[in-house]
């Protein structure tokens, strides 16, 4: 797994294949993952990514509800750009998450609290990474 | 913006002294607090041992896991027996990818 400071530009493809802004609440996860298996299905993507895909943006908008920091009434937003090889999401929102020096503290899932969700991205993830030029943009790629 | 109405279903039972959860659809922020209130409620009021059947589970991910791997530590800090029915299918993936299912209490249920 490689994990960069910033993202390649393409990640932000114009048009993208599926653009969400959803309201920074506890249904935003389902909200997003209901959206991205709807794609899967009609871009016909493989058996096994649209669960990958699924858990991976729902940690994403998951930690952007929780952890953000903005204003409650900013949106978080999500973006799916389909390549013939690659799917790859980003997830923004208005806060700083993430806070300035960022570095993952992975831990073992057996501990209830700490960055579980990470350790699925980073574990799952063929890339990911953190920047911050917006709020917080978090993005990752699986093979399609 | 996509209206999904509730993803997940929360059912409660007292079987021969032993407590029964039974969750049906997707385990996320949005319910993960309600199992985990349910859970703790039983053993309080109703029952020392509790069986949370996983097996219409659709969808985890980390604030589920986080909810079980935080009952799985109650039970053994308050001395209540928790045991889990295993999810079936996609859903299992996601334990493995956490090896959260070699720590957590899951059973074989007799049951049909």
């Amino acid at each position: 797994v490689t994990r960069e400071a910033a993202g390649p530009e393409s990640l932000d493809p114009r048009p993208a294949d599926l653009r969400l802004e959803l309201t920074r609440d506890a249904n935003a996860p389902a909200v997003a993952r209901a959206a991205v298996r709807s794609l899967c299905d009609d871009l016909e993507i493989g058996s096994s990514q649209p669960q990958t895909l699924a858990l991976l943006v729902s940690e994403l908008v998951s930690n952007a509800v929780v952890h953000s920091g903005a204003p409650i009434d900013r949106p978080v937003h999500v973006c799916v750009g389909v390549s013939e090889s690659t799917v790859r999401v980003a997830v923004t929102d208005a806060g700083q998450g993430f806070g300035e020096g960022f570095a993952p503290a992975i831990r073992e899932p057996t501990q209830p609290r700490g960055r579980l969700g990470l350790y699925l991205l980073d574990r799952a993830a063929r890339r990911w990474g953190v920047d911050h030029t917006h709020g917080t943009r978090v993005w990752f790629e699986l093979a399609r | 913006v996509l209206d999904l109405g509730k993803t997940y279903e929360i059912e409660t039972a007292v079987e021969a002294g032993a407590g029964r959860v039974t969750f049906v659809g997707e385990l996320d922020i949005a319910s993960a607090p309600e199992l985990q209130a349910s859970s703790l409620a039983m053993v309080r009021d109703e029952a020392r041992e509790l069986r949370i059947d996983l097996s219409k589970l659709s969808f985890i991910d980390s604030s589920g896991l986080r909810v079980l791997i935080a009952l799985r530590d109650a039970a053994a800090a308050e001395g209540w027996k928790l045991s889990l029915t295993r999810p079936t299918g996609e859903v299992l993936s996601i334990f493995a990818l956490t090896r959260a299912d070699e720590h957590l209490p899951f059973v074989e249920d007799a049951r049909p």
